[in-house]
């Protein structure tokens, strides 16, 4: 019996396709395959450098490297927020980049001490059902609270973009602040939502009149008869208007690190650059490149001036977000 | 001694359990994401694990409760009774098993929500909270209670019945001294499977907003509070027990082996009018919920935009959710085996059945990062460098993982099976010189075969859909099956894609359920 049950085990597992003799880069990715995937196969393919890409939500997977640490097989970690970069970076997982790399985005996108690099931006917005007249939106954040929009309003606590943002809102405004704003969004009756999507699908059907989302799920979700859209604060609503980086990290254990740096060259080169506007509608970080024409330019938009770094500090938010209840 | 072999392959399907101790005592860098309690009293206050655990008992009671109900009436109007379209109904009611419990909360929510098609119609409210999800996993859970009931009403025999009624017994006599001692080990099953499948159901309470222990345990697992998550996980195991000792309390001290090779079917009753209609709205609120609702709004998402790209770069899913699903449940099934004999044959049953269930409760994601610091552990331990590696790339921890938490699912009915087959057929064989070898073949195999047949189906729907331990065990190897298509399509607001692939999913998973109905007398 026990004989049988280790032959047919050993047999199973023997089926499973084994680690690659020849050592592929290995990818530990927080963003999804239907957005980078094609980009990581056209690096693989016009390179000839064969990539080993292991996708789970950001968190789990920062997770997952914070436990390797020195024992990780990941070269490159590519994070959906910059948070999770800045807590690699923290626990001296992450390599420092070199200065020429770093110089092809924007400064503002990329870690000020140079252990990570920007890709991508992804505005934080209010999605708004199309039916109510846009003078009456909100100003600011703290509009969300007013009675006005009882029951109205979505947001989405446990998504990492939203965390972000109440970490910029933490050092912005301060923690009693915050936490004062907050409770009163909570007692004004928001709605939770697991993630931003299904805000948007909700804005547009009317089951809430605002939904506290990125700005590219719209366009993905848009079609014919569409009834929501995306609004951003004027200017004295800015803490609004968050540009939310996402990037990549070299692995300070990675024995190709040669090769993950070529990967991050590839990612913010023009190209790359390009199609992750085109195809995933989010804001290119190299100067120069044009963002999707659907999207309103960066330039039109008063942007919160933004420490990168504060972003990162996602530990007291998680603990504020729980002594509230939104986790 | 000839426990040896079980308690192996139970201290196997353990290791996750060792995994998360061994990451309490040597936890990585500390608070890098908040939670850094100075006490295990603090981490027990901060993690709201006594609240939390009672909402989660509250939950899958509750569930448990319903689904046993109807499920059983479900069972009894399939078996016992006669009326229009019964079998079409029948088999309709079973179908929802296939249907993850993420992809139907939110096709719920969607639908039923005051902005969606019925919700907006029906003026109802907001779908989230304590009792959306309920019925959520209603809806999921029952067809596992008729099909586990069903197929101890098909395997009685109505001789006793009529005896009973021959020597002048009351129908609450027959019902007490006949059918209850064949339902009460079915109903024992059907609750440990219910229950602890609402009690470690994150897809569900995530999407319907509802708090319970598993999202306050992914939270921590997602931001490496290991103090936190081994609180939690503990809560959980704690809360194996209450059901255990439910489970066993429903059974009873006395195991009713009484079976029949050839069990003559008691005949059917003639349904009344009014049963008939209350039987046909409670299949139209199920099937409806359970799969007309998602087959409609997964097609209109897919009906949005799709092109032949996608439709080409499906393939890739399918095929691997069918190599994971067949690899996977081969090796739950071979693991499942040496327990399950053990428990009906040998002397430690009692130990063993709880040890079974003891992972069951656990959500995937708290396995797998259970089995990954087990494997790390291993790593530093031993000095072998690249260990670590080779058990994540070469698969060992994925089956390890789905081993741990669907052993249960195939215990139950492989024991069944070991139980029907004749041990003393066995001892006039060997009395008349049969070797082991031809007594496997000619007594055992076909004995255990369709017993085999059914738990493989179980097991086999339950990979299709299992999302976590796939994506955290088996994304060293590249493998992308169609449960982890679904979430990051579904993810990316990509709803054509994820419409695809949730119907191939279900697909996949109803024809799977329709196959075990081939064999369901002896699930």
């Amino acid at each position: 019996m026990l004989r049988l049950a280790l032959l047919l085990v050993a047999t199973a597992a023997s089926l499973m396709p084994l680690v690659a003799a020849d050592s592929p880069l290995v990818v530990y990715c927080g963003r999804k395959e239907a957005l980078v995937g094609p980009l990581l196969k056209q690096f693989s393919t016009s390179t000839g450098i064969p990539i080993d890409v292991r996708y789970n939500k950001t968190p789990a997977i920062a997770a997952q490297l914070l436990a390797e640490g020195a024992q990780t097989p990941a070269d490159l970690f590519y994070a959906q927020d910059s948070g999770y970069l800045g807590a690699l970076s923290g626990a001296e997982l992450l390599a420092t980049l070199p200065a020429d790399l770093l110089a092809e985005v924007d400064p503002r996108f990329s870690d000020p001490n140079g252990r990570w690099l920007g890709v991508s931006g992804r505005l934080r917005v209010l999605v708004y059902n199309t039916g109510l007249n846009p003078s009456s939106l909100p100003t600011s954040l703290h509009d969300l609270a007013d009675p006005k929009w009882k029951g109205k309003v979505g947001w989405a606590p446990g998504n990492a973009s939203f965390q972000a943002h109440v970490s910029y809102l933490r050092h912005r405004w301060g923690e009693d602040a915050t936490r004062t704003w907050l409770s009163a969004v909570r007692d004004n009756a928001a709605r939770t939502y697991p993630k931003n999507s299904p805000q948007v699908l909700a804005a547009n059907s009317g089951e809430i009149s605002l939904g506290w989302v990125n700005h590219y799920y719209l366009h993905k979700l848009k079609k014919d008869g569409f009834k929501a859209a995306n609004y951003s604060f004027p200017e004295a609503g800015r803490d609004g208007n968050v540009l939310m980086v996402s990037g990549v990290g070299v692995v300070a254990q990675s024995e190709r690190k040669p090769l993950a740096l070529a990967l991050a060259r590839f990612l913010v080169s023009a190209e790359a650059q390009h199609q992750l506007t085109t195809t995933g509608f989010e804001y290119p970080v190299r100067p120069g490149v044009a963002a999707h024409e659907a999207l309103p330019a960066l330039a039109d938009i008063p942007l919160a001036e933004v420490d990168q770094q504060h972003l990162t500090d996602i530990g007291p938010t998680l603990d504020l977000l729980r002594e509230l209840e939104l986790q | 001694m000839r426990a040896i072999p079980a308690v192996l392959v139970l201290s196997l399907v353990l290791l996750p359990l060792l995994g998360l101790g061994y990451g309490l005592l040597a936890p990585p860098p500390p608070a890098l994401f908040g939670g850094a309690a100075t006490s295990l009293g603090e981490l027990v206050a901060t993690s709201k694990a006594v609240p939390l655990l009672i909402r989660s008992l509250s939950l899958s009671g509750v569930v448990a409760l319903i689904s046993l109900l109807l499920g059983t009436w479900l069972a009894w109007l399939e078996q016992r009774c006669c009326y229009p379209g019964r079998r079409v109904l029948a088999i309709g009611a079973l179908l929802p098993l296939a249907v993850p419990s993420y992809l139907l909360a939110a096709v719920l929510r969607h639908e039923l929500s005051a902005g969606g098609s019925i919700g907006g119609a029906l003026g109802l409210p907001p779908f989230t909270g304590l009792v959306p999800a309920a019925i959520c996993l209603i809806v999921i859970t029952t067809p596992l209670v008729q099909l586990v009931v069903g197929s101890a009403l098909a395997r009685s025999s109505a001789a006793e019945e009529e005896a009973a009624r021959t020597l002048g017994a009351s129908r609450g006599t027959i019902f007490r001294v006949v059918w209850l001692p064949r339902l009460r080990p079915a109903w024992a099953m059907s609750l440990l499977l219910v229950a602890l499948y609402a009690v470690s159901d994150f897809g569900a309470v995530a999407v319907l907003d509802c708090p319970v222990l598993t999202w306050r345990l992914y939270q921590a697992v997602d931001y490496l509070r290991v103090g936190e998550a081994a609180v939690l996980g503990t809560a959980l195991l704690a809360a194996t027990v209450p059901l255990v000792i439910a489970a066993r309390w429903i059974q009873g001290h006395r195991q009713h082996h009484a079976q029949v090779a050839n069990p003559r079917p008691a005949p059917r009753r003639q349904l009344p009018l009014p049963s008939i209609i209350a039987s046909y709205v409670v299949h139209l609120i199920l099937i409806g919920l359970g799969v007309i609702l998602p087959v409609i709004t997964l097609g209109l998402w897919l009906l949005r935009r799709i092109g032949v790209d996608e439709l080409a770069s499906i393939a890739t899913p399918v095929r691997h959710s069918l190599l994971l699903g067949g690899i996977g449940t081969a090796v739950v099934l071979v693991l499942a085996l040496l327990p399950a004999w053990q428990a009906a044959r040998g002397r430690r049953g009692g130990a063993i059945d709880h040890s079974v269930y003891l992972t069951a409760a656990i959500p995937g994601i708290l396995l797998a990062g259970g089995l990954l610091l087990a494997a790390l552990a291993w790593e530093r331990l031993t000095g072998w460098k690249g260990s670590y590696a080779w058990l994540l790339g070469s698969g060992v921890l994925l089956m390890l993982g789905y081993a741990a938490r669907f052993l249960s699912e195939a215990f139950a009915p492989l024991k069944t099976a070991v139980l029907a087959a004749d041990q003393r057929q066995d001892e006039t064989a060997r009395s008349l010189g049969a070797g082991r070898l031809r007594r496997w073949r000619v007594i055992y195999l076909p004995a255990l075969a369709p017993g085999t047949a059914a738990a493989a189906v179980l097991v086999f729907v339950a990979i299709l859909k299992e999302l976590p331990i796939t994506l955290i065990l088996g994304g060293a190897m590249g493998l992308r099956p169609l449960s982890y298509r679904v979430w990051e399509r579904y993810d990316e607001a990509f709803l054509a894609d994820a419409g695809l692939a949730g119907l191939l999913l279900m697909a996949l998973g109803l024809a799977a359920v329709l196959i075990s109905l081939r064999f369901r007398r002896h699930v």
